[in-house]
């Protein structure tokens, strides 16, 4: 078979495929943030992020690991309170 | 337990001029992500120069193995960094990850390469790139290494879109 007809059969293929409902097979990729979104990312926390510096960044992260931390030891001490009780 | 001080372990190991390359979560939330990181990972030279400066910042806030019995006969000094590679540590200031490879990426000549130059608490550190986390964590392949994957490339894009 020459190169012509093989294209030619591949573009009746993609005709079809898209005629059956199937996506082409030359679609456009997604983007990464598309991809995140479909995920479950929450983007409009990196774009918070992306608008302090990386300092704030740590700090930030610094408060929510402290409130993690106390409230894991909050939740401790209340069910070794319900355990005596 | 408490929380793991970032501002005292990044200072403690750039005040004593100790080569290392932050890598992991708080590499992560630097370029942004969102995720909330409990330790503190780096990855160390391992020339005997930078070993004995590593072990003598550490020191005095007591590194010891996290997780293992109090009586197991464990130091960090020189020959035990040697005669390793890769530390799980908790200390008086928190959690501390030392690691001599990074799947994906190799020794710290590699990861270095692989780093960018930033200033955090008033020191100049080296923190892997979007793109060398994004390499780790596919090679590291674990289930939580991935989950972290479309965040880390999605920041990756945002970064590229804003700089255009």
């Amino acid at each position: 078979m020459s190169k012509a007809h093989s294209k030619i059969k591949i573009k009746k293929k993609n005709t079809l495929r898209a005629k059956n409902g199937n996506e082409p097979s030359r679609r456009k990729k997604k983007s990464a943030v598309d991809r995140a979104l479909e995920y479950g990312v929450d983007i409009t926390l990196l774009q918070q992020n992306l608008k302090i510096s990386p300092t704030e960044r740590v700090l930030r992260a610094q408060a929510a690991l402290d409130s993690v931390v106390a409230m894991q030891a909050e939740v401790k001490t209340f069910r070794a309170k319900q355990k005596q009780a | 337990m408490s929380a793991t001080q970032f501002e005292r372990l990044i200072s403690r190991l750039s005040q004593g001029q100790v080569e290392f390359v932050l890598i992991g979560g708080l590499a992560a939330t630097l370029h942004g992500s969102a995720y909330v990181t409990y330790d503190v990972d780096v990855c160390y030279s391992r020339a005997p120069e930078n070993i004995k400066r590593l072990c003598n910042a550490l020191e005095p806030i007591h590194p010891y193995l996290r997780g293992a019995p109090r009586d197991l006969p464990f130091r960090v000094d020189p020959p035990t960094i040697q005669s390793g590679l890769n530390f799980t540590l908790t200390t008086d200031v928190g959690d501390l990850d030392l690691l001599g490879e990074v799947s994906g990426l190799g020794g710290f000549d590699q990861v270095a390469a692989a780093s960018e130059r930033m200033q955090l608490f008033g020191f100049t550190i080296f923190v892997l790139s979007l793109e060398g986390l994004v390499r780790a964590k596919k090679a590291a392949g674990r289930r939580k290494d991935l989950l972290v994957i479309p965040e880390l490339e999605a920041l990756l894009e945002m970064k590229k879109r804003d700089t255009r």
